[in-house]
């Protein structure tokens, strides 16, 4: 296996895009990543495009090869990887299979989803269409009614406080105001948190990352080649990838995300690196909730102790732990296959000093952990400074 | 009159499904063809629940879901005639509507 590097990034505002297509989401991005690595004339010998309901949302299929066309590249292979809400990542993970196999030189990988233009229940829909067919959909399970069973339990079990929760939402917000690409540029404090209309008891509408339309790429290049394109390429040290049972009732104890656990350990190991050794961390806060029980099952913290680390600032751009600097999927803003994409671009952006005001002091190691379903499937990535 | 769900169960373990599935997922593949029918009881407590405010099209909205232990297995139900639920209280299955297959209801209200 070869070492890979991110070689190029780029990525569209998201938000709401009403009159632009997907492809036309996606060929930003795409270009813009090309225009990052200096690799406009580049043969690119594989395209990946993680997308998780293309056909649902905009009735769209074959996309990745509409993507392609209308790119003008003609690569040896064209897939999109679909993997719920970790399409992203997915695609990121097959596309440095390539790479490192040595089948292939430049992987371009493009996340992306165009949500905003149906109607809020139709896109809940579609979201919904990732829990279990029968266990859970015919009963009216949305992923908010998941979040909030994990909120009660964990708040019973470990004590977690209203505020707590609400302070990751603020955190999250406070990060994505110096981000330009975020959706929700707004700073809000606690109150508006604890105000915001309840969705799924005990979670308000501000415990919840937005719908979004969004697209972000990568080019990934052997690291033996990365220098004829960047002076700062990010190398893939590890990738993780694991499963947990599909309905949380399944599980043997819900509160411990063990697909996180497990692709988290796999990417460190992979890395022969230890969570400690990491300085920036993007994770999947689809819910307020998750950025804590993740954080814990990624081991940045003792379980139980999340809601006190972000209480405590540790999770803060200038604390011991940053957690989520671009806003997250709460701010940021939710594209559901462009997500993991957005948290690659981020850490890259974070590792090459780039990431101007929201910049983590020193960032030479990051992790991204990107979820599929309601954790049931989890894609953990490290990246370090390749110069 | 309380209703009994069909769940299945691995002759190889000992493990009950619901919703029934034709092969264990503790067992794994080779469990094909080893699980039974059973039924499971009318009545359990609930675990967990959530008042969810924005439910699907076609569901009650504000309608009350619930995790709920029957018969050692764990469900996801929506709670009929009920505003509030609380952990622990005791729930029978009755039968479903539309595409939903079955309801819970509170017996225990105080």
């Amino acid at each position: 296996m070869r070492d890979v590097a991110v070689i190029g990034v780029g990525m569209t505002p998201f938000g709401k895009h009403l009159n632009r297509s997907l492809i036309d989401l996606m060929l930003e991005a795409s270009h813009k990543a090309l225009m990052d690595a200096d690799a406009l004339d580049a043969p690119i010998d594989a395209l990946y495009v993680g997308c998780m309901a293309s056909g649902m949302l905009c009735g769209l299929q074959n996309t990745a090869t509409l993507l392609a066309d209308e790119l003008g590249i003609k690569p040896q292979t064209v897939e999109r990887i679909e993997n719920s809400a970790a399409s992203g990542a997915s695609a990121i993970l097959n596309a440095y299979l390539a790479v490192a196999s040595g089948l292939y030189d430049i992987a371009l990988v493009v996340g992306a989803e165009k949500m905003r233009h149906l109607p809020t229940s139709e896109a809940t829909r579609a979201i919904a269409s990732m829990t279990h067919p029968e266990g859970e959909r015919p009963h009216g399970v949305t992923m908010p009614s998941l979040a909030a069973f994990l909120t009660r339990l964990y708040m019973k079990r470990y004590g977690l406080t209203r505020e707590q929760l609400a302070l990751v939402a603020v955190k999250n917000h406070r990060n994505a105001l110096l981000n330009p690409y975020a959706h929700l540029r707004k700073e809000i404090t606690v109150e508006d948190v604890l105000n915001s209309r309840v969705v799924a008891e005990p979670l308000r509408l501000f415990d919840c990352s937005p719908i979004s339309d969004g697209a972000a790429a990568l080019l990934l290049a052997p690291m033996e080649r990365a220098l004829e394109f960047t002076d700062k390429p990010a190398v893939i040290r590890g990738v993780g990838q694991a499963v947990d049972r599909v309905m949380i009732t399944e599980r043997d104890d819900p509160l411990t995300l063990k697909a996180v656990k497990e692709a988290s350990r796999r990417a460190l190991r992979r890395a022969a690196l230890s969570i400690d050794d990491i300085d920036v961390v993007e994770l999947h806060d689809a819910f307020t909730i998750l950025e804590i029980v993740e954080s814990e099952d990624l081991g940045l913290f003792e379980k139980g102790e999340g809601g006190i680390a972000v209480e405590e600032g540790l999770t803060a751009i200038e604390g011991e732990r940053p957690i989520n600097p671009s806003g997250g999927l709460k701010a940021r803003g939710h594209p559901l296959g462009a997500t993991g994409v957005a948290q690659a671009v981020e850490i890259t952006w974070q590792l090459r000093g780039e990431a101007g005001e929201r910049q983590v002091r020193d960032a030479e190691r990051g992790l991204s952990c990107n979820i599929s379903g309601f954790a049931a499937n989890a894609v953990v990535i490290v990246y370090e400074r390749g110069w | 009159m309380g209703f009994h769900l069909k769940a299945t169960r691995c002759r190889l373990c000992g493990a009950i499904y619901h919703p029934p599935r034709s092969i264990c997922h503790r067992c794994g593949p080779r469990s094909k063809g080893h699980l039974e029918m059973v039924e499971l009881p009318d009545q359990g407590r609930i675990i967990t629940y959530t008042v969810l405010h924005y439910p699907p099209e076609g569901y009650p909205s504000p309608m009350v879901l619930a995790v709920a232990e029957i018969g050692g297995v764990r469900l996801i139900g929506r709670v009929v005639d009920a505003e509030a639920v609380e952990e622990g209280c005791r729930v029978e299955v009755v039968k479903g509507e539309g595409e939903t297959p079955f309801l819970l209801r509170r017996i225990d209200v105080k």
